[in-house]
C-alpha cells in the first residue's frame, strides 16, 4: 500500500509525508515537482515536471512505487493536471485540512524571517518566534493558489483527510502502525499575538477567500 | 724358312717410312705372337715376300690394320670418353645436387631461425598481452569495487541501484518482505546480499 500526499503547502503535509514515505520503506520523495525538486537525487532534482512523470509512470508500470507529496497548484499552473490525475489513480491519497488563514499566516511569517526556519526541528528547537507585520500584497495569490488545490483534490478518492490538529506523533504513529520519529514537528507559532496587523489581515483574507465578510473559519 | 712360315695371320708396316713390318703368327703353342721384320735384303723379309706378302699385301693389310685399329681405338676412347662423360656427369649432378641440398639446408636453417624468431616474438607478445589484461583486468575489477565502495552509502547511486534490483525478475517474483527488505537497505553491500539471496 503506498500513500500519497496531495495539499496545500504550510499544512503539515512535510510531516505527513515523513510517515507516508517510512510507510513505503523509505521509497518517496518530498515536494518533487519543486524546482529544484526536494530530493538528494540529483537526476531528478533538477529534471523538467515532463521527465519527473516520465520516471513516475515508468516505475508505477514496472510494479515499483514511490510516496511523493504533491502541491498540485504548480504542477496544474504547468498544464500537466490530467497527467496528475491519471499518476495518483490507484494510490491511497492523504490530505489535510487546515484553516486557510493559519496557513496563510505560516506562509506571511515565512517570508518575514525569509525562511530560516521552515519547519520546526524535534531536537534542536531553536524555532524563531518574533513579532512580525503581515504583509498583504500575496493574499490575493495565495487564495488562488488554495481554491485550485481544493478544486484538484475534490476531483480525487481521498483515502485519508487529516485536520491539521490531528497532526501529532502518537495519531500520526497509530495510523499508520508505525514507531517513526519524526524529526519536524508543527511550529505551533501563536500567531495571532506576534502578528502586528492579524485583525486586519484576517478580515482582507477572509474576504478574498471565502468572499464578503465570511467567518466560517473563526 | 722363318719361324713364322707357315703360320702367318697378318703383316702390315708399322711405321710411317714403311721398313718395319709386324708379322703377327701362331706359334705351336696355338699363341699370338708379334714378330719385327725389318725391310731389306735380309732371309725373313724374303720368307715373308715368299709368303705371299709382297709390298701389294703388304699396303692392303697396313691399311686393314690401320682401319680397324684406329676403329678399336676409337671405340675405346669413345667408351673412356663416354665413361669419364658419365662420371663428370654424375659428379655435376651430385654437386648440383648438393649445392642444391645445401641452399634447402640454409633456407630451411634460415626459415627455421626466422620461424624461431617469430615464435619467441609471438611469444613474447601473448605474454605482454595476457600481463596487459591481468593489469587491466585487475584495474577494472579494482575500479568496480573502490566505486562500489565509495558509493556503498550515497543516497543516489544507492537508489539507482535499488531501483535496478527491483526490475531484476527474480525480485520482481520474489516476496514482498525482499523487495521491502531491499527499499529499506542503507547500504548497496546490503541490498546486494538480500538480491544474492533469492539469486
Amino acid at each position: 500500500m503506498t500513500y500519497q500526499v496531495v495539499a496545500s503547502h504550510r499544512t503539515g503535509s512535510s510531516l505527513l509525508n515523513h510517515y507516508a514515505i517510512d510507510h513505503n520503506d523509505g521509497f518517496g520523495f518530498h515536494e518533487l515537482f519543486l524546482k529544484p525538486a526536494s530530493t538528494e537525487i540529483q537526476s531528478l532534482r533538477f529534471a523538467s515536471t515532463e521527465q519527473k512523470f516520465e520516471f513516475l509512470e515508468y516505475y508505477k508500470k514496472q510494479d515499483i512505487h514511490f510516496s511523493i507529496k504533491v502541491f498540485p497548484c504548480i504542477v496544474i499552473t504547468e498544464g500537466y493536471e490530467s497527467r496528475l490525475l491519471d499518476y495518483l489513480d490507484g494510490y491511497k491519497i492523504l490530505t489535510i485540512n487546515r484553516n486557510p488563514f493559519d496557513t496563510f499566516l505560516s506562509y506571511a511569517y515565512q517570508n518575514y524571517t525569509y525562511w530560516k526556519n521552515s519547519h520546526r526541528l524535534v531536537k534542536d528547537n531553536k524555532f524563531m518566534e518574533v513579532s512580525f507585520e503581515i504583509d498583504c500584497s500575496s493574499i490575493r495569490e495565495f487564495c488562488d493558489e488554495i481554491k485550485a488545490t481544493n478544486k484538484f483534490i475534490d476531483k480525487l478518492d481521498i483515502h485519508k483527510t487529516f485536520e491539521y490538529a490531528e497532526l501529532t506523533v502518537p495519531n500520526l504513529n497509530k495510523y499508520f502502525k508505525s514507531k517513526f520519529k519524526p524529526f519536524t514537528s508543527p511550529s505551533g507559532v501563536d500567531y495571532k499575538n506576534l502578528a502586528t496587523n492579524y485583525a486586519e489581515v484576517k478580515e482582507i483574507f477572509n474576504n478574498e477567500m471565502h468572499g464578503s465578510r465570511n467567518r466560517a473559519y473563526d | 724358312m722363318a719361324e713364322f712360315s707357315g703360320s702367318i695371320n697378318t703383316a702390315y708396316y708399322v711405321n710411317e717410312d714403311y721398313s718395319l713390318i709386324e708379322v703377327v703368327y701362331t706359334n705351336p703353342n696355338d699363341e699370338k705372337i708379334n714378330y719385327m721384320v725389318e725391310v731389306g735384303d735380309n732371309a725373313d723379309h724374303k720368307a715373308l715376300i715368299e709368303e705371299g706378302y709382297d709390298l701389294e699385301t703388304l699396303l692392303e693389310r697396313t691399311s686393314e690394320y690401320k682401319r680397324v685399329h684406329a676403329g678399336a681405338l676409337g671405340a675405346l676412347v669413345n667408351e673412356q670418353a663416354q665413361a669419364l662423360a658419365e662420371e663428370m656427369l654424375g659428379m655435376k649432378h651430385m654437386k648440383e645436387l648438393k649445392a642444391q641440398l645445401q641452399i634447402e639446408n640454409e633456407q630451411l636453417g634460415v626459415a627455421q631461425l626466422k620461424n624461431k624468431e617469430k615464435i619467441e616474438k609471438t611469444e613474447k607478445t601473448l605474454l605482454s598481452l595476457d600481463q596487459d589484461v591481468k593489469v587491466k583486468t585487475n584495474k577494472i575489477d579494482h575500479g568496480l569495487f573502490d566505486f562500489i565502495f565509495s558509493v556503498n552509502e550515497d543516497k543516489e547511486e544507492l537508489f539507482k541501484f535499488k531501483l535496478w534490483a527491483l526490475e531484476q525478475d527474480v525480485v520482481k517474483a520474489a516476496d514482498k518482505k525482499i523487495k521491502s527488505s531491499i527499499r529499506k537497505a542503507k547500504r548497496i553491500t546490503e541490498a546486494m546480499a538480500i538480491l544474492d539471496s533469492i539469486i
